[in-house]
């Protein structure tokens, strides 16, 4: 049985953006499968709360989305990053390197 | 920052946007789901387990939906738009309750408005002059109380009074106009050469800096418009007033108005009609002051009357006993209204109470009915504030309908105020729905809902919810409620007493200024009028008494006419004044009473129907320059000569003579028929003409025909006369009472209201109780208690609060008249109004009651 571990609050708008950001557009249950996929089922997720999410980031404008058709040829919403989405990921990984760097020289020190 | 905004604006949207929004989430869940489900379908699984499979892996369903929809939208808005839609269905189901409160909160915040709109008018809103403040009534004043101040007192307060900007003096009277054809009567006013820079007013044409003792004349607008038909050429134009030459100064901005909307002309004050007027002892004008700013109005009092004790000093026989007394022009100008409309105010609030009892008991009784819904919604996980909410809200929709029903009877009655109040008490322009009205008539309605309903849904807030649920009867909210209506019906009955006790008071001291001996007989048949004499056409004294002798006789050979006089103040008309007298010989030098004064002519007491006492009226033989004579009313002689040997006594008129007394004649309440008869004094036209009088005459038939012919009368005489103020001795009357009037009408209407809900709401709990009590009364008369007993235990306790009620306010009610009403009220009446509220009570809570006796007690008990 492999280690799975809660979703960060907060990271999970991270996750969502850079998956858009890499594959383009995709539906809610695209976004949640491919962020499974890259982590190796590490993250517990239900996959439901990609939705809440979905929304506060295409209020906030960093996101986009559109009804589509799926390849199974079923209506989907697919979802898009935006302009200003591509920058706020842009400096939302560099806050997030920033931090975990930060965090990751306390933990050592306190070692 | 912006993207907070962005999702602030979205979130906005978003509200407007729920069902829209709530159907994209679904069908992305129903997509996201069947997608899931195929995945597991594909690796073997059957389609249920599939299905069940991908339900578990999304999470719950519906926490979903709420996270989803906290976001999308704004909770708290969105919770009570829903509460708000609520409140309004469930009051469109009881639409008639709904009306009901509507009604009775929108009749008494209405009229509330309507009345608060008069005291805007005329207490609150500022005058319309600049800094209008500062603006003061300077007067005289004496142990009498406040008097008219004369020109040379002016001079010298004048000459000493730092605190004050400017003072200037300002009088009324009529004047007869001519120049332009047809000779007209118009009000003049009577003003010192600064009087405009007092009220810092600008002209419309030309200027309005008067110089004294010129004839410069300051004309309306309207003047201008009317009479001289706009020429353009009228600033230097001649004009006559009183038969002398006048030239037009300026013209007044369109819609001046300063006390009497009438003004037409206004003339430096030494035009005054008599040459007597400038002497230090006639006290003929009001003073208007300007306060320099900054200067507190008690300081300038004091300044005020240091000069005038000097003055006393300094001329003992004009001005000894007199000071001075400062005011705000505002103050003086809602006087006669302020207290009546605050008397009304406080009858308002006294309804208004009523009605938020009735109401709040009606929905406290509503709220109890809906005990089960209410514990159905807490079980089902409804935060109890929301309730509490929820009957609020209700409150606030009551309120809020209530304000359009309020504004709709304000909007109808204000169009009546300004034949209501008198001219006075509407500088400041006529009642009218603006800014301040519309606040009031929302705070009062809508607190008025709120209140209401605040009560019973605390009395919810508190429940327990089980035994709501378990069954419906005989647990805590409902006795809950019901106390709380309990209270609102003392409260209630309480309120409407007072309100009846208040009209009642009111409409007692109406009948008793009717039954009152006025001294006057039979007042409609007395008409009167004014005229002036030309002072220029007839300068003597000769002349003058000659003229009026003539309209007499001219006057009385119109058919119809009975008998006809002359005046110089009929009663109730404003006109006339006080002089001083006292008793001739050693030692009462000075002693000087005052006395009302008029001079008539011969058939006046016989006109008006004042008893002549003894001794004889005035006659040919009283010429001028012959003994000089008086005639006292009885009330003076009785003082003066309790022997009752008045006739051939003799008194010093000040000022005047020293004359004989030649007659003894029945008082009347010559100035204010709402004051008791003061001692009078008349003299003799013939001895003391002058150019103002009043023409009285007793006569039969048609009242427009006699005054058609009247008029024709005195044009006999001189056709260039102008005669005005054509009316019954009446009308007169009634233009005193008028006030009086209107308020115990509007009380008694109020009463009328209030009791109408308090009874509403007696019979309410009656009813309700009688309802709660069937069961009761069901075992009780089927173990064969009497009926008479049932009867007496149901109608027992309301009955009571009833008595309750009416006690409390049978107490209060005598200290709400005694601060508020002038008269105070006699305890039979009381004791009359209370006990009609309990037979009206008892009745109310009786039909409940009997009807619930006929009912077969077997139907009761299967019911349940």
């Amino acid at each position: 049985m492999h280690q799975t571990s809660e979703v960060p609050y907060g990271t999970l708008d991270l996750l969502v953006l850079k998956t858009l950001e890499s594959m383009g557009s995709l539906h809610g249950f695209g976004v949640a499968r491919r962020i499974e996929q890259l982590t190796g089922g590490g993250l517990a997720l239900n996959q439901g709360t990609i939705y809440p999410a979905l929304l506060r980031l295409e209020q906030k404008g960093w996101i986009e989305s559109e009804w589509g058709t799926s390849e199974k040829g079923r209506r989907a919403r697919y979802y898009s990053i935006t302009r200003v989405g591509r920058k706020q990921l842009q400096k939302e990984i560099e806050d997030w390197d920033r931090i975990s760097a930060l965090v990751g020289k306390v933990l050592e020190r306190a070692q | 920052m912006i993207s907070q905004l962005r999702t602030a604006w979205s979130r906005i949207g978003g509200l407007f946007r729920r069902r829209a929004l709530d159907e994209r989430l679904n069908e992305e869940i129903d997509s996201h789901l069947e997608m899931l489900a195929e995945g597991y379908e594909a690796s073997g699984m059957d389609p249920a387990a599939a299905r069940q499979a991908a339900r578990r892996e999304f999470g719950r369903i519906g926490a979903i939906q709420e996270s989803y929809r906290e976001r999308s939208g704004i909770p708290a808005v969105e919770n009570l738009i829903y509460d708000t839609r609520l409140a309004c269905r469930s009051l469109l189901r009881d639409r008639l309750v709904f009306a009901v409160c509507v009604l009775s909160l929108g009749l008494a915040g209405g009229v509330g408005t309507a009345i608060f709109s008069a005291y805007e008018a005329a207490v609150l809103r500022p005058l319309p002059f600049p800094g209008s403040e500062n603006l003061v009534l300077a007067m005289e004043s004496s142990k009498a109380g406040r008097r008219l101040v004369s020109l040379p007192n002016l001079e010298d307060w004048r000459a000493r009074a730092s605190a004050f900007f400017s003072l200037s003096a300002f009088g009324g009277q009529t004047m007869a106009l001519s120049g332009g054809g047809k000779a007209e009567r118009v009000r003049g006013g009577f003003v010192s050469h600064d009087f405009f820079q007092t009220l810092e007013v600008e002209a419309a044409m030309g200027q309005l800096n008067l110089q004294a003792r010129t004839r410069q004349a300051v004309i309306s607008h309207r003047l201008w418009t009317t009479y001289f038909n706009g020429r353009p050429d009228i600033v230097g134009a001649g004009l006559t007033l009183n038969g002398e030459a006048y030239s037009v100064l300026g013209v007044l901005r369109p819609g001046f108005v300063f006390v009497m909307d009438d003004t037409d002309v206004w003339v430096p004050v030494e035009n005054f009609a008599t040459s007597m007027a400038l002497a230090r002892n006639m006290r003929s004008f009001y003073v208007l002051g300007r306060l320099r700013s900054g200067v507190a109005i008690e300081t300038a009092e004091a300044a005020l009357r240091a000069t005038a004790t000097d003055l006393a000093k300094q001329y003992p026989e004009a001005n000894g006993g007199h000071s001075a007394m400062v005011m705000r022009w505002r103050e003086f100008l809602a006087e006669g209204v302020r207290g009546t409309l605050r008397y009304l105010l406080a009858a308002v609030g006294l309804l208004l109470l009523v009605a938020c009892a009735n109401v709040g008991g009606m929905l406290a009784s509503r709220a109890a009915a809906r005990r089960r819904e209410f514990a159905l919604q807490v079980s089902l996980g409804a935060q109890r504030w929301r309730i509490v909410r929820q009957v609020l809200i209700e409150g606030i929709a009551i309120g809020a309908a209530s304000v359009t029903a309020a504004l709709l009877i304000a909007a109808m009655t204000t169009t009546a105020w300004p034949s209501i109040l008198p001219q006075g008490a509407m500088q400041a322009g006529p009642p009218e729905i603006n800014g301040p009205v519309l606040a009031f008539c929302l705070t009062v309605c809508l607190f008025a809902g709120l209140f209401a309903a605040l009560l019973p849904a605390f009395g919810l807030a508190g429940t327990a919810l089980g035994p709501a649920l378990r069954d419906g009867d005989s647990h805590s909210t409902v006795s809950k409620a019901a106390g709380t209506r309990r209270v609102f019906l003392v409260a209630q009955v309480a309120a409407s007493t007072i309100l009846v006790l208040g009209g009642a008071a009111l409409l007692e001291s109406l009948q008793r200024l009717w039954n009152t001996n006025l001294g006057i007989a039979n007042s409609a048949n007395v008409l009167t009028m004014e005229y002036r004499v030309n002072r220029a056409k007839f300068a003597s004294r000769q002349q003058q008494w000659e003229f009026h002798r003539q309209v007499v006789e001219s006057v009385k050979e119109i058919p119809g006419v009975r008998s006809a006089a002359l005046a110089r103040a009929v009663p109730s008309s404003g006109n006339g004044g006080s002089i001083e007298f006292r008793l001739p010989g050693a030692g009462s030098e000075g002693a000087w009473a005052q006395a009302v004064f008029n001079t008539v002519t011969a058939d006046y007491f016989h006109t008006m129907g004042i008893p002549l006492v003894s001794g004889r009226s005035c006659d040919g033989r009283d010429i001028d320059g012959g003994q000089s004579v008086v005639l006292v009313n009885d009330l003076l002689a009785r003082r003066l000569w309790p022997k009752g040997d008045a006739i051939g006594q003799t008194l010093v008129v000040k000022d005047w003579a020293t004359a004989t007394v030649i007659g003894v004649v029945g008082a009347n309440r010559q100035n204010d028929i709402r004051r008791e008869a003061p001692a009078q004094l008349y003299a003799c036209y013939s001895q003391n003409p002058g150019t103002l009088a009043a023409v009285a005459l007793r006569f039969d038939g048609d009242l427009n025909a006699i005054a058609e012919s009247a008029k024709k009368a005195v044009w006999r005489v001189d056709g260039d006369q102008a005669v005005w103020k054509i009316r019954t001795m009446q009308s007169l009357i009634d233009l005193q009472t008028r006030n009086q009037r209107t308020t115990a009408t509007l009380m008694s209407i109020f009463a009328f209201f209030a009791a109408c809900l308090a009874l509403s709401g007696v019979y309410g709990i009656a009813r309700y109780d009688a309802e709660r009590r069937l069961k009761d009364l069901g075992i009780r008369l089927a173990l064969g208690a009497s009926r008479s007993d049932i009867f007496l235990r149901s109608v027992g306790p309301t009955l009571t609060l009833v008595v309750g009620g009416v006690l409390a306010g049978g107490a209060a009610g005598p200290l709400f008249i005694e601060k508020f009403a002038a008269a105070p009220l006699q305890t039979p009446l009381i004791a009359f109004c209370g006990l009609a509220l309990i037979v009206a009570g008892s009745l109310a809570a009786a039909r409940p009651g009997l009807q619930a006796l006929r009912t077969n007690p077997v139907d009761v008990l299967r019911h349940d």
